[in-house]
């Protein structure tokens, strides 16, 4: 069956049939693969690849062997017009229950300026039971490129009307579930975004966040762990992220030369100084005025930065790159700031 | 030896149609990063190390003329021009390393494949892109440089 309601067509691909109840899940993960941008990779051998339909592909396996959890993976392509005139709903949404895919939703932003996320948490709350079981665990998974620190940048290439900086991705992810409802675990595959911004920005939105304080490559973020929450379903979101992390360590350290960096920040321990921490980074861009756009670099190596009070509720997985000025360091704080 | 004139002119304005064509279907992060790839094939596929190194030398000197060719031909704003300083610095250090430079321990011969796969992963990471929108003409003029 296809309906369209605005601007989405939800093609529903399994229905229950009637009379049957629909199976209570135990977790469900919202995940946002970007591709409205350049997301060009190459494999060992120079074969091309996309990063973000890579991703996908990634998430969707995972997706099909959730039994008991609830995907809905958002696919943001370019916008696209037929012929030059008619918007096209370009981008599209996989939505699968207990492992099966019940909708099909083809989708294209309702205004060329709305905010992060707008289109996507309300097609997530349309299709969304009324009421989640308490239990209910709520995993958000985000692969793209660095979020911006500030306004102003072009994020989307075909939308380039949509504000997307920390502030407004934690103001985005919100949306989902608005109200006191907070996501368990917040995993962002980008560049960049373990920063004292992101999780200052983050820290009512989420109980742990994933992220890379530096680099992270296209090939982005393993999702073959979430396979814990069918085998493990006591498994905390704490553990859970750092499998994530591990097994993407592990396969980033044997494939790429570059430095490989993923943090997981338990919310509940950084909250008794993120606040002060994100107004020292802050007041160091200011004076110092460094390019955002190079690479950060590892906070501790910035002048205000006290390892011995930054350090509660981090966990960091580190390997240096082979190559480049930072190729002796041994250890990183898990925090990446702009350095100058 | 009249034929010479009208085949080459052929051969160029066919050149220039293809590039034309991948121009406007690519954007310059990919244009930089498909001459990476072909970069880094090259150095596999080579067997001696001077040559190695030649064919890395000639490729950051080539996508450090196309950085000069945009900043020079380009109308782009401050926050593009910071875009493309910060590019340019990673392609300089990544020379610079190379040729045992600026403070850098030069590569080892043996370790010129790695520092090639290096170099292009770090082009191909998750972080900030190069969101300058070109002319096709300019881009056509990018491309042809990086051949």
């Amino acid at each position: 069956m296809a309906m369209a309601v605005g601007c989405s067509t939800v093609k529903t691909v399994s229905e229950d049939s009637a009379g049957s109840e629909e199976k209570n899940t135990d977790y469900t993960v919202v995940t946002y693969v970007h591709g409205d941008s350049d997301y060009l990779f190459h494999s060992e051998n120079g074969q091309s690849i996309q990063g973000d339909k890579n991703a996908l592909l990634k998430v969707r396996n995972s997706a099909q062997k959730a039994e008991n959890g609830e995907y809905f993976i958002f696919h943001k392509k370019k916008k696209k017009k037929f012929l030059g005139i008619f918007p096209r709903r370009n981008s599209q949404l996989y939505h699968y229950r207990n492992g099966e895919l019940v909708n099909l939703v083809s989708y294209r932003s309702e205004s060329e300026n709305e905010p992060f996320f707008e289109t996507e948490s309300k097609i997530f709350r349309d299709l969304s039971p009324e009421q989640r079981s308490a239990s209910n665990r709520m995993i958000f998974l985000f692969f793209g490129h660095e979020i911006p620190l500030f306004p102003g940048d072009i994020y989307h290439r075909s939308l380039p009307g949509i504000e997307v900086h920390t502030e407004s991705f934690a103001d985005g992810v919100q949306t989902f579930i608005p109200g006191d409802v907070r996501f368990n675990l917040v995993a962002l595959s980008t560049c960049n975004n373990g920063s004292p911004s992101m999780i200052h920005h983050l820290q009512d939105v989420s109980d742990i966040v994933l992220a890379s304080p530096q680099n992270l490559h296209l090939s982005h973020l393993d999702t073959e762990q979430f396979s814990l929450l069918e085998t493990d379903p006591d498994i905390t979101s704490l553990q859970l992220a750092e499998a994530i992390a591990e097994n993407t360590f592990n396969r980033l350290s044997n494939t790429v030369q570059t430095a490989v960096s993923l943090s997981v920040y338990d919310m509940e321990n950084v909250s008794s100084y993120i606040k002060e921490l994100h107004i020292q980074t802050d007041r160091f861009i200011d004076q110092e005025n460094p390019n955002l756009y190079r690479d950060n670099t590892d906070c501790s190596k910035l002048p205000f930065f006290d390892s011995k009070q930054f350090k509660s509720g981090v966990t960091t997985l580190f390997r240096p790159a082979a190559f480049g000025r930072d190729a002796g360091d041994s250890e990183h704080s898990g925090w990446g700031c702009k350095g100058i | 030896m009249n034929l010479i004139k009208p085949v080459f002119s052929i051969a160029i304005l066919f050149l220039t149609l293809q590039t034309a064509a991948f121009a406007q279907n690519g954007n310059l992060s990919d244009i930089f990063k498909t001459h990476m790839n072909e970069t880094v094939q090259n150095v596999k596929s080579s067997d001696s190390a001077d040559e190695k190194r030649a064919i890395l030398d000639r490729s950051f000197n080539k996508m450090l003329k196309a950085v000069d060719k945009i900043e020079d031909n380009a109308t782009i704003s401050d926050k593009e021009q910071s875009q493309l300083k910060a590019f340019r610095n990673t392609i300089e250090d990544k020379s610079n390393q190379l040729n045992g430079l600026k403070g850098f321990k030069r590569v080892a011969d043996e370790d010129l494949e790695e520092f090639s796969d290096y170099s292009q992963q770090a082009m191909e990471q998750a972080d900030r892109t190069l969101t300058i929108s070109l002319t096709t003409l300019l881009l056509v003029v990018i491309i042809l440089l990086l051949l």
